[in-house]
């Protein structure tokens, strides 16, 4: 009885306005699943903490990766964003060892800003990966005692060839 | 009898020493103390420094360049020891280099009193040592035996009075600095700090580690 009132009621008019909300709420939806616009492989040796919403990765010597999306706003150029990073870590103290133009394989641009910091009287090694599409600037920092970085430069390097964004 | 009152006359003299000896030398004279310094210096410092671990590191390198070494080390504060051949303005300067002094402090006690009375009194009580040992030479055995425990406590208080003496050549010799740092809030336009952007602000090794 119950299903044959429903039938009666659901009228065309109804079933399009449920769809309208729907198509309405999807980006909503979407945002609170926090979905990623890019996709990255760990390199070679690494695990990735699957639970974290940030992609983290961490070889078995301790190289550490984040690769977090940023909202683009106000909104910036590649150009404008890498000056930025360079003049924060210049500020910070850091050594700034290279600053140079990097592309993933699907061709789009980034920038890859090598530094070097003492902490506590270890040399870290600091990269950060900058890519900007549009409205989302996706940014991958890497993070380890500058030995062991060094040793995992080609995989790192790869890595960020290797992200579709 | 005599033998106790012996023992009871080297005792009295030993206590007795520093008050009862002639007035001591000067330290320069007696070869104690380098370059006359008989002052204690501390320098204490509140620094707004751009980044506290960059300037921490700063100081612990300078103090071992300079004969001089870390004592504590905390977040927001670090204490070093550093060689008297580092005058305090110097130090100064250096600090403003790193960041923003806000206030400083430099204290100085004199310790020439100290320094010589322990130098008297290891030298009165060394004196007394030698004629103790020349007693127990022409002693018989039981005499030695007694000899022995008296030679034993002046040995004793010696070592106890060159400790306290090098404890008080080493303070010094060396310069205390204290820095406790405060945070710096913010960035004053167009000092060159970099944009007031939160993802721009948290670039840097304590933000990732802390965010990982």
């Amino acid at each position: 009885m119950g299903s044959m009132l429903k039938q009666l009621n659901d009228t065309p008019a109804r079933r399009a306005g449920r769809t309208s909300f729907a198509l309405l709420l999807l980006p909503a939806l979407l945002a609170a699943a926090h979905c990623k616009t890019y996709t990255m492989e760990a390199p070679e040796d690494f695990v990735v903490f699957d639970r974290a919403d940030d992609f983290k990765a961490i070889s078995a010597d301790g190289v550490r990766i984040i690769a977090r999306e940023i909202p683009n706003r106000p909104r910036g150029d590649l150009d404008l964003w890498t000056r930025a990073i360079l003049l924060q870590l210049d500020g910070q103290g850091y050594q700034i060892a290279k600053n140079e133009a990097i592309r993933t394989a699907t061709g789009r641009e980034g920038r890859l800003i090598e530094s070097t910091y003492l902490l506590r009287n270890v040399k870290y090694s600091y990269w950060t990966a900058i890519f900007v599409k549009e409205d989302v600037i996706l940014l991958v920092e890497s993070v380890a005692p500058a030995e062991d970085l060094a040793k995992r430069e080609s995989s790192l390097r790869k890595a960020l060839r290797d992200i579709k964004l | 009898m005599a033998k106790f009152l012996v023992v009871f006359f080297l005792l009295i003299l030993a206590a007795g020493a520093p008050v009862l000896s002639p007035p001591a030398a000067p330290l320069s004279a007696q070869g104690q103390a380098s370059d006359a310094a008989t002052d204690i210096l501390t320098l204490t410092c509140v620094l707004r420094a751009r980044n506290a671990d960059r300037a921490k590191d700063e100081l612990i390198a300078l103090a071992e360049a300079n004969q001089g070494y870390l004592l504590k080390m905390s977040e927001r504060r670090i204490e070093v020891y550093l060689s008297r051949r580092l005058t305090a303005p110097g130090v100064l300067n250096r600090l403003s280099e790193m960041g923003q002094l806000q206030s400083r402090s430099l204290g100085k006690q004199d310790v020439a009193e100290q320094l010589r009375d322990l130098n008297t009194a290891i030298r009165v009580r060394e004196e007394h040592l030698a004629k103790l040992q020349k007693m127990v030479e022409g002693s018989d055995v039981s005499e030695a035996l007694e000899l022995e425990q008296e030679v034993n406590r002046v040995i004793t208080e010696i070592e106890r009075n060159r400790g306290q003496l090098n404890y008080y050549r080493e303070r010094v010799a060396l310069m205390h600095l204290s820095v406790n740092f405060v945070q710096t809030a913010g960035t004053v336009p167009g000092s060159g700090g970099g944009v007031p952007i939160p993802w721009v602000r948290s670039l840097n090794i304590e933000d990732f580690l802390e965010r990982f």
